[in-house]
């Protein structure tokens, strides 16, 4: 099977549809996919090859007997380690739940099943969604698909970044058309950016995160990964819309209303805030130029430019990493070995039971999320919550305030998504603050609940010593402004293919 | 109260508490699962109430209804926006590791409580209310009955709604604490929020106690003790006094004042009758509360308090101060119905509306009804003679149609089978009797007991009473009444 023939999901089911495939035809293909380039990128943790050909097979009995086919029919799609499917191991790629089974489905994954979509398996993912390169995992790290094998391979291979690495890197590898990730603070977009391919990190509120094994809940949104924004806009249409089971989703009255608000506008009517901060950012030069030319187009098809300021983006990763914690740690406390997850063999015959929880969770965590609890615990306890959890939120409102006072000028905003291409995996190793780092332009949109996509750029020239490794473009809209963030990707998806045309001819 | 000791210092017991009240929803408080007490363990549990990862919490809106009930019940302020906490500790029955609380923005705050001072009638106690927050229960660890006698943990009740009120330190002694608790209790019955059973756990009591101790040059305050779970009126009067005299040997053996030692936990031990300790407070975890990211704040609008205010069920004083009003009772007999509960109260209620006789009405339930439903520890609703029945029953006696006796009998039958008005009067062969009956059964006596007559004409009152008796023997139906009319207008014609 040949590159060409990874198709997006859109016309996959359309010819599914057609007859011209059958979803059993397609799921194998898929998973010859999978066996072919996993071994080399352990982006599939677990592949349900039975229940995806079983369920493949009913779906083609359903087509045939002329029965309604859903929007992603016979679509098969890689799910992160930490989204619930019933009967499905969800580890979160820790040790802690390695033999965790769901007894119930994620909201979004049934939703995924409702709309005739095939769940092929789950993908590699930071320890519970902590970390920014997919190494911090029970599984090992994931390889970025570019320049992982071939005359340009390196060694240990880049990071696909993370924590949706498997996710990003799958869709990337041509393994399935789509994924869903999940983003706290860039873990879709960052990937998305490193691996090539689209990413959204949804409005907060838009996609249920019951099922969701939270990390810090009031950041947590499920997002898809796909090759096209069409492709990206057809996972977010099925997996969005209010759930009861969420307190925190966004009613359906709600969306309109504020949808109506934001109205309609073409390109040409466009005001495309630049941030003038993150302009001013230490950046890799492939990605400054990626921002150049993503704003000469945008002038070239009429859009206006804008730079506007976000005074407080200097606090973002502080604010991010300390509310981040705080979540989590909370979040994680129910990982004591009592009901579920691991639990420690303790020698001494009389342990107590502070001994058998400090043991469970001493083994069950690896040392990024221990860091991080550490970290929350510290910022929560008494006498320190003032100084810290506290002066975090009060900084996170300042942060909101900046960004509504953007999007009373403009009507998206422009910056990278990350400072640099894909690192080498391990670069970041000894270096826990570095690795925060490639987070600086991702974690606002989630500390203000913002929509944000990272849109790969096809670079018209390259100097001859300059890195290939892919590079994108982030763009925030305001709360469920989606259809403006995927108006702005579908016209620079145009734009990639004729510089991809121009670069080959 | 304050007690003056032969080395001329007087003692004074500050006392507040805190009453845990589980609500009587029909689900938890974050699932739909239900509260029901007495299950076999863990069958009313589903993901979200056993804390497994990836679920989440939704608040249920028939908690926020009862907690406004009582916010309005106890004269409080409703707090919209009011907020969810996670409170922190590791136990193997609170499966998330947190319980879900309110910390410094309960639903409700700022109320207070009247009731009578129980030593000293004349004197109305005032208790101001702090705050009263709703939180989640856990669930419940069965020491010693695992295999090799470990511990089992039931999580029924995990996420069952609590609504925990706390008072100011208010009270001043055993007796008044037991009493506000009754007076609570009452409160909370009548508007419907609780069972309030306390053997099964739906009300529990901690106390905060300390002493005010007045030297002649200086006043003194002893370390406060917190008594935990005390699950009987019985026991927090027992406790506080327990804790009371304790403290005050303690602090003549020591001198030990408040701020020299850190709050203590104790718990009474109902076998022995002593408060032990459990734990001090600094050894005390640090909870690490914060708001809840996945709960929003709860937003009570204005009409909707409205509505709920206007849905309140009559509150005990309401109601008495309508059975005095309406019904002409006293307040001793309008407190003693009243005091019973809300079912009683409307017993009564239906009785005298039908008989239009309060205070007949009032007669037979505190003297009849009350006194078989103590002897048969039995409630109201399981008494075997409708309201309907009863207010019959009395409007009959009111009427005259019916002597006392004659309904006693009725009544007694009634106990045994479930009868009409008519079938019962048949049954006991009951009937009304015409004037004419009546005169010619003072023919008849007049006749046969010349020698009484002639001795009541002699003044000797008392001698009709053997005739009366004589006339109902032989016709049971006649009332004695109108025979006494109709004999005295013949011997005094």
């Amino acid at each position: 099977m040949t590159q060409q023939e990874n198709l997006p999901a859109l016309e996959l089911s359309r010819r599914i549809r057609s007859g011209d495939l059958s979803v059993v035809e397609s799921t194998r293909r898929s998973l010859a996919e999978v066996a072919q380039r996993n071994p080399t990128l352990n982006a599939f943790v677990e592949v349900w090859s039975d229940a995806a050909l079983t369920r493949a097979a009913e779906l083609d009995h359903k087509r045939v007997s002329g029965e309604s086919t859903g929007p992603l029919f016979g679509v098969p799609i890689g799910l992160k380690s930490n989204l619930c499917v019933t009967g499905q191991l969800c580890t979160c790629a820790s040790k802690m739940l390695s033999n965790y089974r769901p007894t119930y489905s994620a909201t979004v994954c049934q939703r995924l099943l409702d709309a005739d979509a095939i769940l092929l398996g789950r993908t590699n993912m930071d320890e519970y969604a902590m970390g920014s390169g997919t190494e911090y995992s029970i599984y090992g790290p994931t390889r970025n698909p570019h320049f992982a094998s071939g005359p340009n391979a390196v060694l240990e291979g880049y990071s696909p970044g993370g924590s949706s690495g498997g996710s990003a890197a799958a869709v990337a590898s041509g393994m399935v058309p789509l994924a869903l990730g999940s983003d706290t603070g860039g873990s879709i977009r960052q990937p998305a950016a490193f691996c090539g391919v689209y990413g959204l990190k949804p409005t907060y509120g838009r996609v249920s995160r019951f099922g969701l094994v939270a990390y810090a809940s009031s950041l947590d949104q499920i997002g898809p990964i796909a090759t096209t924004p069409e492709d990206l806009e057809l996972l977010f249409q099925v997996i969005q819309g209010s759930d009861r089971l969420d307190a925190t989703s966004l009613s359906r009255e709600k969306v309109q209303q504020v949808e109506a608000t934001l109205g309609h506008k073409s390109l040409k009517q466009l005001r495309v805030g630049i941030i003038r901060e993150h302009a001013e950012q230490d950046l890799a030069p492939t990605v400054r130029r990626a921002l150049e030319e993503t704003k000469e187009y945008l002038k070239s098809v009429g859009a206006t430019l804008v730079e506007v300021s976000l005074p407080k983006q200097a606090q973002a990763i502080a604010t991010y990493y300390l509310i981040a914690s705080c979540e989590a740690a909370s979040n994680l406390s129910r990982y004591d070995g009592m009901h579920f997850g691991h639990r420690a063999q303790v020698p001494e015959k009389n342990a107590t039971l502070e001994q058998v929880i400090a043991a469970s969770r001493g083994e069950g965590f690896g040392a990024e999320v221990k860091r991080r609890i550490m970290l929350g615990t510290y910022a929560l306890s008494h006498g320190y919550a003032e100084q810290y959890y506290q002066q975090a939120t009060r900084m996170r409102q300042a942060i909101r305030q900046d960004f509504a006072a953007a999007f009373a000028e403009v009507d998206v905003l422009l910056g990278p998504t990350t400072p640099a291409p894909a690192f080498p995996i391990g670069a970041h190793r000894q270096d826990p603050i570095a690795m925060y780092l490639t987070d600086q332009f991702t974690v606002s949109a989630n500390l203000a609940g913002l929509p944000a996509i990272s849109v790969p750029i096809e670079l018209t020239n390259f100097q001859p010593d300059e890195s290939r490794l892919p590079v994108a473009v982030q763009f925030h809209a305001p709360p469920c402004g989606e259809s403006r963030l995927f108006a702005v990707a579908n016209a620079l998806h145009e734009r990639n293919q004729s510089a991809k045309l121009g670069a080959e001819a | 109260m304050s007690t003056t000791t032969p080395s001329a210092i007087s003692v004074q017991t500050i006392i507040g508490l805190e009453i845990h009240v589980q609500l009587a929803t029909c689900s938890k408080l974050f699932c739909g699962c239900s509260t029901r007490y007495g299950q076999p363990p863990n069958t009313q549990t589903c993901p979200i109430c056993q804390g497994l990862p990836g679920t989440l919490p939704v608040i249920n809106s028939q908690a926020i209804d009862l907690a406004m009930d009582v916010g309005l019940a106890l004269e409080m302020e409703l707090v919209s926006g009011c907020r969810w906490d996670r409170k922190h500790y590791f136990y193997p029955d609170l499966p998330k590791g947190y319980q879900t609380s309110q910390f410094d923005l309960p639903i409700t705050r700022k109320g207070r409580l009247e009731f009578r001072d129980p030593t000293n009638a004349e004197t109305i106690c005032s208790v101001r209310i702090n705050r009263a927050h709703l939180e989640e229960d856990a669930g419940k660890s069965l020491h010693g009955e695992g295999v090799d006698g470990g511990t089992w943990i039931d999580l029924n009740r995990t996420g069952t709604p609590l609504l925990e009120i706390v008072t100011e330190p208010d009270l001043r002694s055993a007796q008044q604490a037991k009493a506000f608790l009754q007076q609570l209790r009452t409160i909370l019955l009548y508007i419907g929020v609780s069972d309030c059973n306390m053997q099964e756990g739906s009300m529990r009591v901690d106390a905060n106690v300390n002493l005010r101790i007045d030297n002649s040059n200086e006043t003194v305050a002893t370390p406060i003790v917190e008594i935990k779970n005390l699950n009987s009126f019985r026991n927090v009067e027992r406790a506080i006094e327990f804790e009371r005299d304790r403290q005050l040997q303690h602090w003549r053996a020591t001198g030990e004042r408040m701020g020299q030692r850190p709050k203590q936990t104790r718990g009474w031990d109902a076998d022995r009758e002593i408060t032990t300790v459990q734990r001090e407070k600094e050894e005390a975890a640090d909870y690490r509360y914060f708001p809840c990211p996945d709960l929003p704040p709860v937003v009570l609008s204005v009409e909707q308090i409205a509505e709920r205010r206007g849905k309140l069920p009559r509150l005990p004083q309401q109601w008495k101060s309508d059975l005095i009003r309406v019904w002409k009772l006293s307040d001793y007999d309008a407190s003693v119905i009243v005091e019973q509960g809300r079912d009683m109260a409307e017993y009564f209620e239906i009785v005298a509306r039908i008989s239009q006789d309060g205070k007949r009405s009032a007669n037979w339930i505190t003297q009849e009804i009350m006194r078989l439903l103590n002897e048969q520890q039995r409630a109201i609703t399981q008494f075997p003679i409708s309201a309907q029945q009863m207010g019959e029953l009395v409007a009959a006696v009111a009427n005259n149609e019916l002597d006392h006796a004659r309904a006693r009998e009725i009544f007694a039958l009634w106990l045994e089978q479930p009868l009409s008005l008519g079938e019962a009067k048949q049954r006991l062969g009951i009937a009304s009797i015409s004037s004419d009956e009546v005169e010619q059964l003072v023919a008849d006596i007049v006749a046969q007991h010349a020698a009484a007559i002639d001795d009541y004409r002699q003044g000797k009152k008392q001698a009709l009473g053997p005739l009366i008796a004589q006339a109902k023997k032989l016709n049971p139906n006649v009332s004695p009444a109108k025979f006494r009319e109709a004999l005295l207008r013949v011997v005094e014609g």
